[in-house]
């Protein structure tokens, strides 16, 4: 029952992290219908941002924490306002190739500035102390602090979604881009700012990541491929979906990494990917005409 | 219409004869060979150093200054390969498969095709590298991989040439280590005491075919060695590429309640993060609640030096590994060894190839003995008189002296695998030493080591 529990606790950390990044993810597709592979490159480079502030500059973690996301988010903006603006009008396939060649871009660049040979460590706090649970459950603390600012995090995001004239007009131009500029929506500044959002979602996923463990050049691929497969479960677009479909996610695959065989654990994702298109295609919280 | 196309058929066949005549006489003009290896992507840091020592040994042959020689003796004048009075330039390709099977078997295709390569180093990844003998092997493409570390190179391979250990032969010797006595642990310099009262051991690396056959070859040291230790290969540890969070697979072995730990990784971060995660779960090699043992990027200095920025000390006396390289050479070894990295430094050292370590020393080790092996053939066409003639050589190189081809006890032939020693290392204040413990024919044995055919 202990190993159960603990495996719990891991996987709801762990799933809280990819929680974030497919957040960014469903969120960017939720308005902006294009899925941006080059989401987990922000992560990664989230992680770097917040080593070279935290780490190497010398200054508290969550300055490192909200450059990353500042920056990832700044980042966001710029891959809209070129790439992702012109190829607006383009087939889907068209902009996932270009999402993908940013991915294969920034993960060269990142590796040649940075390469994949040192520790590279970011000083979090709670990585000193431990909640213990009885004799063998613990909690690290770093692990709280993650979930904590997770929740937080979603929190602020349903804010700003949700109750406020921003959140409003994002909403207004998911449902239909048209109308809500016919309705006097700014179609170019919301799309800006949902990709700043998504963007700075990446990076905090990443800042998180890098403080739990090491910050390195491939740490977004895994995420990432997760993140795809959480938007899906969750329901296209879906923010509170990609949060429950994450927990559940990250959970599942810890249980099944340690009760059923460690090299199993990659296909509980894909299992639950192909259940969920063969008979809820929408996801958790999709709209049936909404399809992934 | 029957003519023009009649005509036109003698002049195909013409023009074909002539390209095919012109091809041949090219490839007697150039020794042509190429490789495949990681130069982008995470795993680069493993195939930029085995180009650039394989790509050197090229330019130090062409210029006549080989550092490292042949036993018995070969040539090194410069100018190409000395092949009875003629002199044959040597051409060299490499391409990059960025960590991916599919264009690994692209570059080899397109080097054996289009780029006339004989002979073909790498691909390093082992299920590329099974793939890539299915092309090489029929047309009697020589295969060559310095740090493949895969019995897949030569099981059952009769043109495959692996230069450097194995994870099976590794395995072997950090197993044979775990099994010594306690009188032989003291007599060099180790607690007589480290493994006592240890009875079970476990095992941790990412799911690919080299950790696979790493589990295998730990299993079997252990058996060889006395069963000493529990330890079975289906309850090794596997985790998938890209893992970023380890904590389910560390308790997997946590679980286990193991004694020592083999962790059979050789990426950084994976090795930093899963050491870090198991000094969170109890299993703390810092305190001797279990003595980790791990490969040969392990027991590299630099490596302490990064675990150390992470605040992972390995110098309590309870993680252990070691290397295929001596670490004890000798005056003759060091001086060719200064030579070449005075050399390789200026070339290379501020690239992104780094500065020279032990790896790129074995790896133009492999590269300037196989180019003697061409030369003692006394051809360059004919694979089959150059891997006879190669697997009779011996080489004085960096690694050492005398290092020879691996000759199967059973029927007395000389196989394509180096006949690798490997070196058990330890830390202590901070610094890597040798503890004087060496391993060699005691290792090469099973299946996995030699064969006729490679157990599935």
């Amino acid at each position: 029952m202990t190993a159960f529990v603990q495996q719990l606790i891991y996987g709801t950390s762990y799933g809280m992290n990819l929680a974030v990044a497919a957040a960014g993810l469903a969120l960017i597709f939720g308005v902006y219908r294009v899925i941006n592979l080059a989401h987990g490159q922000l992560i990664m480079l989230g992680g770097f941002a917040t080593y070279v502030v935290t780490t190497q500059i010398g200054t508290h973690f969550f300055v490192g924490f909200f450059a990353a996301m500042a920056v990832m988010g700044l980042l966001g903006i710029a891959l809209e306002s070129t790439i992702f603006r012109i190829l607006q009008a383009r087939p889907a396939t068209d902009q996932l190739l270009a999402s993908l060649g940013v991915y294969m871009i920034l993960g060269t660049v990142a590796l040649r500035i940075w390469g994949d040979f040192e520790a590279r460590p970011v000083n979090m706090p709670g990585e000193a102390w431990a909640l213990h649970l009885g004799e063998d459950i613990r909690i690290d603390g770093a692990r709280i602090v993650t979930i904590a600012i997770t929740l937080a995090l979603f929190i602020g995001l349903y804010f700003v979604v949700y109750r406020t004239h921003l959140g409003r007009t994002m909403r207004a131009t998911a449902q239909g881009g048209e109308t809500a500029e016919l309705m006097g929506i700014r179609k170019r500044r919301v799309a800006a700012l949902v990709f700043f959002i998504g963007g700075a979602l990446g990076g905090s996923a990443g800042a998180m990541l890098g403080g739990l463990f090491n910050v390195r050049p491939d740490m977004g691929f895994q995420p990432l491929l997760m993140a795809l497969i959480i938007i899906i479960f969750g329901g296209m677009g879906s923010l509170g979906g990609a949060i429950i479909a994450g927990l559940i996610l990250g959970i599942l695959y810890n249980l099944t990494v340690y009760y059923v065989g460690s090299k199993l654990g990659d296909l509980v994702p894909f299992g639950v990917l192909l259940i969920v298109l063969m008979v809820r295609p929408q996801g958790l919280f999709g709209l049936p005409g909404r399809r992934a | 219409m029957r003519f023009t196309l009649g005509k036109a058929l003698v002049g195909a066949a013409l023009a074909i004869g002539l390209a095919a005549g012109t091809t041949t006489a090219q490839a007697e003009d150039t020794y042509k060979f190429g490789g495949v290896f990681t130069l982008s992507g995470p795993a680069s840091f493993l195939g930029l150093f085995e180009e650039a020592a394989v790509r050197l040994a090229v330019e130090q042959f062409m210029k006549g200054d080989c550092i490292v020689e042949a036993i018995p003796a070969q040539p090194c004048e410069g100018g190409g390969l000395k092949i009875g009075d003629k002199k044959i330039p040597i051409e060299w390709k490499a391409y990059d498969d960025v960590s991916e099977d599919k264009k690994s078997i692209d570059a080899v295709t397109r080097l054996v095709e289009q780029d006339g390569a004989r002979a073909i180093w790498g691909p390093r990844m082992n299920s590329a590298l099974l793939s890539a003998s299915t092309i090489l092997d029929p047309q009697k493409i020589i295969s060559i991989c310095a740090i493949c570390s895969s019995p897949a190179m030569t099981v059952g391979r009769k043109y495959g040439h692996d230069i450097t250990d194995t994870g099976v032969i590794e395995k072997h010797a950090i197993a044979a280590f775990i099994s010594e006595s306690p009188d032989k642990l003291k007599e060099h310099g180790i607690d007589p005491k480290l493994f006592e009262g240890r009875k079970k051991a476990a095992f941790i690396g990412r799911n690919e075919l080299y950790t696979v056959h790493g589990s295998i070859g730990f299993q079997e040291g252990i058996e060889k060695g006395g069963k000493k230790y529990a330890y079975s290969h289906d309850d090794a540890v596997f985790y998938p590429f890209g893992t970023t969070d380890f904590a389910p697979y560390v308790a997997k072995i946590a679980e286990q309640k193991p004694d020592i730990v083999m962790m059979d990784a050789y990426i950084i971060p994976d090795m930093l993060a899963i050491m870090a995660e198991m000094k969170k779960q109890g299993l703390d090699f810092e305190t001797g609640k279990v003595v980790l043992l791990g490969n040969d990027v392990l027991m590299l200095q630099y490596f302490v030096d990064e675990a150390k920025k992470v605040n992972i000390s390995m110098s309590s006396g309870y993680v252990w590994g070691w290397q295929e390289h001596n670490p004890a050479q000798d005056p003759a070894t060091l001086a060719r060894v200064e030579k070449y990295v005075k050399i390789y430094n200026e070339k290379y050292g501020k690239t992104e190839v780094g500065t020279s370590s032990p790896f790129d020393r074995g790896a133009y080790d492999a590269g300037m003995w196989f180019l003697y092996g061409v030369q003692a053939a006394g051809t360059i066409t004919d694979n089959d008189a150059i891997v006879k003639a190669w697997r009779g050589l011996k080489i004085n190189g960096l690694r050492g002296p005398e290092n020879g081809f691996f000759v199967r006890p059973d029927n007395g032939e000389t196989t394509g695998q180096l006949f690798a020693s490997e070196f058990i290392i330890g830390v202590k204040d901070d610094k890597v030493f040798y503890t004087g413990i060496k391993y060699r024919d005691e290792l090469f044995y099973g299946a996995y080591v030699y064969g006729d055919k490679l157990p599935k």
